[in-house]
């Protein structure tokens, strides 16, 4: 997928993620994020995060879950970003079990 | 109960109905059902504000998903421009939900490439009610009042 110039903010949005992983994980495993048009053609950044297994209790999971989210949301500094941050959740064994390897830890 | 609860109940019960291992299609239409809900909630609080009920059908027809969408974005960016008033919080939870759930109804409805797990579609449907809430909480405010109406007013360019 072609992005435009402008919006290609890698540095920036890794740099939010690792500041949120830092403060969250072990609750929070990893992040990954992919770039692209939202159903009305805007473009959007789609994070893919993925859970510890250790949050079974559903008040837990939330509480991480929003914390994760209003963090980036502060990170990405969403008035220059130009892009609404979308986020997606699964846990460890929910992704063992469907293997998608858009979820899977990117290797150093 | 109104339309909206009903469908936030539904939504609930359609991503528990399968147990530990849910169908797909259930956390689909749980995932879809949780938008309509929060979508029919701000729908109802607006039309509801017309005078004259048997007008209010037809004006709840008029409301589009995509200047629905439009009109929370606005919401949500202008709440990080102005430094995250906390009075506005609310609001911007609303906001934020409705942009959530609508883009995540679309994936729920139309992509069928991508995996429902249980834990994501509990976590909307848990957001989705978080967001009824906040809603009641603010609901006779001016900036919730004046939210709702720009849900349907067109954009207006003139000052």
């Amino acid at each position: 997928m072609f992005v435009p110039t402008e919006l290609r903010k890698d540095a920036q949005i890794n740099a939010a993620v690792r500041t949120v992983l830092k403060e969250l994980y072990p609750a929070v495993k990893h992040i990954r994020f992919s770039i692209d048009q939202d159903w009305t053609g805007e473009w959007a950044i789609f994070f893919r995060v993925m859970l510890s297994d250790e949050l079974t209790d559903r008040r837990r999971l939330n509480e991480v879950t929003d914390r994760l989210m209003d963090r980036m949301m502060d990170e990405l500094d969403l008035p220059n970003l130009g892009m609404m941050p979308h986020f997606n959740f699964r846990t460890e064994s929910e992704q063992a079990e469907l293997n998608d390897p858009d979820w899977a830890p990117l290797t150093a | 109960m109104s339309l909206a609860q009903d469908l936030l109940e539904q939504a609930q019960h359609l991503a528990n109905r399968d147990g530990a291992d849910p169908k797909q299609a259930s956390l689909r239409r749980a995932v879809s059902t949780a938008y309509y809900a929060v979508f029919h909630l701000l729908i109802d609080e607006a039309v509801n504000n017309w005078g004259i009920a048997r007008h209010r059908g037809k004006l709840a027809r008029t409301f589009d998903h995509g200047s629905m969408k439009r009109v929370c974005d606005d919401c949500v960016k202008s709440f990080y421009n102005t430094g995250k008033p906390a009075s506005e919080l609310p609001l911007k939870e609303v906001a934020q939900t409705f942009l959530e759930l609508q883009l995540k109804r679309h994936t729920a409805d139309y992509d069928n490439s991508y995996l429902w797990t249980k834990a994501d579609a509990q976590k909307w449907i848990d957001r989705t009610a978080a967001a009824f809430t906040s809603w009641d909480a603010i609901r006779t405010q001016d900036e919730s009042q004046d939210f709702l109406l720009s849900l349907f007013l067109p954009k207006l360019n003139r000052p």
